[in-house]
């Protein structure tokens, strides 16, 4: 269950990176304005998960400075990890298409 | 709990990364936390609380290091065992190389003493001389304990340039104290030229061969030895039985 959880982390990220480079905090508060709040995680976890990609060469960081003075660590999406969100949105919207179809066909449930 | 004592639990947990991934880190989350203070203050959160907040929303330092670990690859850790199974190789290679009698003979002269002088001559032909200088060098003898003159006969490599018919004293000089090769090496004949031939000693202490090429008429040589900051001399009456 937990290793879902990053996945989807991982999704999350690539997705939001897909928009603009972004540093740790702004890709938090991103994450849960676009969500209205229902993504919030423990803000910690998001390292974890932005240096695995880094690993995996799916994103890329370099520092630039922040209006106030301070160097911040922003990510880019590489090509390699363009991809990758391509292929993981996809395997989302089957995942979430095929439970829509469930619940829907669900007599017990009165989904519009 | 401060926000650098947060940071630092989580660097704690970090057990694969180098220095300069770890100074990257640190930088990493303490902009995070700086940002989401900033973030409540501006909110108009009272600064205690913020920090309090910001840390809070951080989660388990413990758990954000450990999983932050798990990102990075083996290779350092790698590197460092490799390194430490090197340096093992090496010290065994080493003790392999060692040279136990020396280190026997150093332990035995200076834990057992009175063991020092005892040994018994391996070569035949210096058998039943009883020549026993002792030249004190500081801390260490060394000690003659052989001086037979030979007469160089035909087809004797071990003589060198020598002429067939001249004489040679074959000088026994064994070293008992500190360093005792060293001070082997360092036991001369004044005016006179020598020529050395080291080795082991069956028992006792290191030996040392010295060829002093003599004139019939001499009986004794000359021997001085410097060493450790310490002058040394003796004679050393040479034995002529058989020579001539």
């Amino acid at each position: 269950m937990k290793k879902q959880n990053i996945e989807h982390t991982q999704l999350l990220v690539l997705s939001l990176l897909a928009g603009e480079d972004m540093y740790g905090y702004q890709m938090i508060v991103e994450l849960a304005r676009r969500s209205d709040h229902t993504f919030e995680m423990k803000e910690g976890t998001l390292y974890p998960v932005l240096h695995g990609l880094e690993k995996d060469g799916y994103v890329e960081a370099y520092q630039q400075e922040a209006p106030t003075g301070r160097m911040r660590k922003y990510y880019r999406l590489t090509r390699k990890g363009g991809a990758q969100l391509r292929t993981e949105a996809e395997t989302w919207r089957s995942y979430s298409g095929a439970v829509n179809a469930v619940l829907r066909s669900s007599p017990g449930l009165n989904l519009a | 709990m401060t926000r650098r004592e947060y940071t630092e639990r989580v660097l704690a947990a970090l057990r694969r990364v180098t220095r300069a991934e770890r100074a990257a880190i640190r930088a990493e989350i303490d902009a995070h936390m700086e940002d989401h203070v900033c973030a409540l203050l501006e909110l108009g959160y009272p600064p205690e609380l913020a920090e309090e907040r910001a840390m809070a929303a951080m989660g388990d330092p413990e758990e954000v290091g450990r999983e932050l670990d798990k990102q990075y690859p083996f290779r350092w850790l790698a590197v460092k065992w490799a390194a430490m199974a090197l340096t093992l190789i090496l010290a065994l290679l080493m003790l392999g190389q060692m040279d136990w009698q020396m280190v026997r003979i150093n332990l035995a002269s200076r834990f057992w003493p009175s063991q020092l002088f005892t040994y018994e001559e391996p070569y035949e032909f210096l058998k039943g001389d009883d020549t026993d200088v002792r030249m004190e060098v500081g801390p260490a003898v060394a000690r003659v304990c052989a001086a037979k003159v030979v007469k160089i006969q035909p087809g004797a490599e071990w003589a060198g340039e020598r002429p067939v018919g001249s004489y040679v004293a074959v000088l026994r000089i064994r070293c008992y104290g500190k360093s005792l090769r060293d001070l082997g090496r360092s036991v001369s004949v004044p005016y006179l030229e020598v020529e050395g031939d080291g080795g082991h000693a069956g028992s006792g202490a290191y030996g040392w061969f010295s060829f002093v090429s003599v004139e019939p008429g001499e009986t004794e040589l000359t021997l001085a030895c410097s060493k450790y900051g310490y002058n040394a001399a003796c004679k050393v009456p040479l034995d002529w039985e058989g020579a001539t």
